[in-house]
């Protein structure tokens, strides 16, 4: 059992709080999900929890009974977001093996490196992007690549920003089905404004906005929390069924003040 | 007199007397052969030099001109080429070494050293920046004053120096009383032009180079009774307006790649005075300090004859003549350049400027340098 | 392409290529200089200058290697960050000021003046929008005010101490044995933070998010390595003259040749290559141009053909090939 315990965290960025959280714990087995609209705070959440953000307050890993301290973060907890391109091109396969860095620091790479490289490689259907570089690729390429990133360290805890945006609809179902798949033994947290994408895809939705936590509830309990989720994103939204899930439809022909 | 005032001047006598001694730069013992060059250091020579280098064609006519063309291995470029005593004939057929030059950038240490010479004769404007070069590998070196000569015994000193080392100090007395002679003849030959202004011109570009006062050309010119028309010190760069307001009768062009048209365009042919072009041989036998100053007066004389006409007056009995005899001391001082209060007051503007720009700088680095990245 | 990918081939196959190279470079060293029977004076100054020239080189292609890798810029240098104009102006400060031509004085105050004008350009980068291009604007930006301030000062110094020309050509025909505890100490420091540095460069290529987030922490390691980078060069080229481009030609050429970013090769190919090149140029002036136009300064050469290479690059990178 992976688990996340987070006590009075507050995020402050040039003197205003953009994050507080009281009290949150997310687990593994499920998809977690942070939804809000922009600069609810959700990148702030996650990259607290990766450790790369400063931060005040309590965050606690563990994973199977055992405390993870604060300098291992790097090995086994993976922040995905968007990368900021270069000019001195990178290629997948060297990208795959500077992920592992945590796991191997040394001067040389190892045999487990690539071996690794190989097997996420695989799983992700990355292979044969292995000698394109980051900036010739297709969005849906690019988030699938920047997964294999985060996979290739084998790490506990999978934090993903905002990982739908740019994507078109095949690559949503593919990163998906990606995701749960991922979820089962690794605790993961994926950040979203988009309602539709968490109801399909989560299975425990954490709402923010304004950097407050305004509820924290299971999928099945979506249609109980329908007008919240419009006063915060401030549309319409219509609740149905899709293979047995309720989700929820943004109705986009009217505002709502 | 009591007999303790005359003891007491006999001290001091011979305290003035053995100061005197000690002036002396060259000093004999037994073999070795003390020599203070133009920078100021002691060079020690157990013997004559057998294998030497010459790094400007000033130094390589003195040798020439002392009969010691069989010493010399390695000459500079523009020494390699020189006409004076049919040099460029006599180094080719005796296959001494183009060491390159004759500026100090320009010379290749490495092929001096292929030499393997015992000395090497450089000077001192031009070549100081290879002193440590020299030095750390091995080459004896004698630092002549060559261009920075500021007047006729500068030249004459370089001379006998040059005399001295090799042992041909009675050849160099009789090539110095030569060029005085020839100096004082010359002055003669001028007398129709005495007192006429002149003014040297180097160079074009980039400002308009002038020999001023302190350079050697300005001692010989005033001794040969005219006058040199420039205010300002030593070789430098001078503006339109000064050479206006320093009313010179003549200006002499001495350098080869400047035009008719890029002196009208510099603005000298509209000062009302006389402008004269010399070739490249009279270009160097009025830029060298070697014993081709002794050929400067009829240079002169037929570069100012072609523009104005000598005035007749009755010739006036030249002034006594000064012999370099043996016993004259070598001064071991360097003569300082003047210090000018101009020009040291520019410098420090300069400094000032430049250490204030740098201040700024470093304040505009770190009050940018605060910007903090986030996140 | 699947398949076991095996990185140690890449690795030790550069290293291999580069120590052939080092190896054609002393065989052809040896052959100029030093199959002929020569003096030995002569010999300990081709000694001094073959050794300084390389070592030049091989400081200038990690310095430019490393530069490149700690901005994620391939456009850039020591000369094109200002290093070279700063390093030379804080030389002929201290020259102007103590009136002292010192090898211990040149390296120390190039050192601080290199470093400065480094922090400079990168503020002013910085304040650009620390885009590729800032940096190139604020690094000339800085260099040519320092250059013309050095080319001022010049004309002071002259006046107080003539040897300080050297510094302004810059050229290895005045290879001074002091030199050498200042090339070596440098020498074993830039091949220290290879083995220390590189695997993190290849990790600050990421950016900084991933960067910190693998355990590389961005901001530290990009000081540590400009420190490095920037004092190293700052060294050579209190001594030796502003050699620009050296370092900006050879990371890029290995790039667009190995086919990779990996530090780890570049920065070897580009320290050798660097090496060999400038080594290269200094024979060929000394050997094939002295006879005619007289003592070039390496520099120059190099400059003259680093400079055009960047151009193309500077264009390619513009037009967008990205």
């Amino acid at each position: 059992m992976i688990a996340v315990d987070i006590t009075g965290l507050t995020v402050e960025y040039g003197g205003m709080t953009a994050l507080k959280v009281d009290k949150l714990r997310l687990q593994n087995g499920v998809v977690n999900c942070v939804l809000g609209p922009n600069g609810a705070g959700k990148s702030s959440l996650l990259r607290a929890v990766a450790g790369i953000v400063n931060y005040k307050g309590t965050i606690t890993i563990t994973a199977g009974g055992t405390k993870i301290d604060k300098r291992d973060i790097h090995r086994f907890v993976s922040y995905v977001a968007d990368i900021q391109p270069s000019s001195i091109r990178l290629r997948v396969r060297e990208a795959l093996l500077s992920a592992r860095y945590p796991c191997s620091p040394g001067f040389f790479y190892t045999v487990k490196d690539f071996e690794y490289v190989e097997k996420v490689s695989r799983a992700l259907g990355v292979t044969d992007l292995l000698d394109r570089t980051l900036n010739e690729l297709s969005s849906g390429e690019l988030q699938r690549v920047l997964l294999a990133m985060a996979l290739v360290k084998d790490p506990l805890v999978v934090l993903l920003d905002e990982p739908d945006t740019h994507l078109d609809l095949y690559n949503k179902s593919r990163l998906s089905v990606l995701v749960k798949s991922i979820a089962a033994d690794k605790l993961v947290t994926v950040s979203t404004h988009d309602p539709v994408f968490a109801s399909l895809v989560c299975d425990r939705i954490v709402l923010l906005d304004k950097g407050i936590v305004l509820r924290d509830f299971k999928a099945e309990e979506l249609t109980e929390h329908v007008s919240t989720l419009e006063r915060v994103f401030k549309t319409r939204l219509v609740a149905t069924t899709l293979s047995g899930r309720s989700m929820l439809v943004p109705d986009y022909t009217t505002t709502l003040s | 007199m009591s007999k303790r005032v005359q003891s007491l001047l006999l001290l001091v006598f011979t305290a003035l007397a053995l100061c005197h001694v000690t002036e002396l730069s060259a000093v004999s013992h037994a073999s070795t052969l003390t020599i203070t060059d133009a920078l100021g250091r002691v060079v020690n020579l157990t013997r004559a030099p057998q294998r030497v280098v010459s790094l400007s064609p000033s130094i390589t006519e003195t040798l020439l001109a002392l009969n010691l063309s069989n010493v010399i291995v390695g000459v500079d470029h523009y020494s390699y080429n020189d006409w004076f005593m049919n040099a460029s004939g006599l180094f080719q057929s005796r296959n001494v070494t183009d060491v390159g030059g004759y500026w100090w950038s320009a010379i290749s240490v490495e092929k001096i050293l292929s030499l393997q010479p015992d000395l090497v004769l450089a000077d001192a404007g031009a070549h100081r920046p290879l002193l440590n070069t020299f030095a750390e590998y091995n080459l004896t070196v004698v630092y002549l004053k060559g261009g920075s000569a500021t007047s006729i015994e500068d030249v004459y000193s370089d001379i006998y120096t040059t005399g001295l080392i090799f042992n041909r100090t009675s050849e160099a007395t009789k090539l110095i009383n030569n060029i005085e002679d020839l100096l004082n003849e010359g002055k003669r030959l001028l007398s129709g032009y005495a007192g006429l202004s002149v003014l040297y011109v180097v160079g074009i570009y980039q400002g308009i180079w002038v020999a001023g006062k302190s350079t050697y050309f300005n001692d010989l010119v005033s001794r040969l009774g005219l006058k040199n028309a420039a205010e300002s010190y030593g070789w430098r760069a001078v503006s339109i307006e000064d050479i206006a307001a320093w009313r010179p009768d003549v200006v002499i062009i001495a350098s080869m790649g400047v035009t008719r048209e890029d002196v009208e365009k510099s603005g000298l042919a509209s000062l009302g005075a006389k402008i004269v072009y010399l070739n490249s041989t009279e270009t160097d036998v009025l830029s060298r300090p070697s014993p081709l100053v002794a050929l400067v007066p009829s240079v002169l004389y037929s570069a100012l004859s072609e523009v104005i006409p000598p005035s007749t007056t009755t010739t006036t009995p030249q002034t006594a003549t000064v012999t370099y005899t043996e016993t004259k001391t070598e001064t071991s001082t360097f003569t300082t350049t003047i210090t000018i209060e101009k020009t040291a007051y520019q410098s420090s503007w300069v400094l000032a400027l430049v250490v204030l720009s740098l201040v700024i700088a470093f304040a505009a680095g770190l009050l940018t340098g605060r910007r903090t990245k986030k996140g | 392409m699947t398949g076991v990918y095996n990185d140690k081939i890449v690795f030790w196959r550069s290293f291999l290529i580069n120590a052939l190279i080092l190896i054609t470079t002393l065989l052809v060293v040896y052959l100029v200089d030093f199959v002929n029977p020569a003096p030995a004076v002569l010999r300990d100054y081709r000694f001094h200058r073959d050794l300084y020239a390389f070592i030049s080189g091989f400081i200038l292609g990690f310095a430019g290697s490393v530069l490149q890798a700690s901005l994620r810029n391939p456009l850039v240098d020591h000369y094109v960050l200002g290093v070279g104009s700063t390093s030379l102006f804080a030389a002929y400060l201290t020259i102007a000021v103590t009136g002292v031509v010192d090898s211990t004085r040149i390296a120390i105050s190039s050192l601080a003046g290199g470093l400065s004008g480094l922090l400079l350009s990168i503020s002013i980068a910085n304040l650009l929008g620390g885009g590729e291009v800032s940096y190139i604007l604020s690094g000339i930006g800085v260099a040519s005010v320092f250059s013309g301030a050095s080319f001022l000062l010049s004309y002071y110094i002259l006046e107080k101490q003539p040897y300080a020309q050297a510094l302004l050509l810059g050229s290895f025909a005045t290879p001074s044995k002091e030199y050498m505890p200042y090339l070596v100490a440098a020498t074993a420091a830039v091949i220290l933070s290879y083995i220390l540095l590189a695997k993190r460069l290849n990790v600050l290529l990421l950016g900084d998010i991933y960067s910190r987030q693998l355990g590389v922490e961005p901001s530290l390691t990009r000081l540590v390595s400009t420190l490095i980078a920037g004092s190293v060069a700052s060294v050579v080229v209190g001594f030796f003259g502003t050699i620009g481009f050296v370092g900006l030609i050879t990371p890029n050429l290995t790039r667009l040749l190995t086919k990779t970013s990996d530090n780890r090769v570049v920065i070897m190919y580009s320290s050798v290559t660097s090496g060999a090149l400038l080594l290269a140029t200094d024979l060929l002036a000394r050997k094939a141009l002295v006879a005619s136009v007289g003592e070039v300064p390496a520099g120059g050469v190099v400059s003259a053909l680093g400079g055009l290479f960047f151009l193309g690059l500077l264009i390619r990178e513009v037009r967008g090939s990205r």
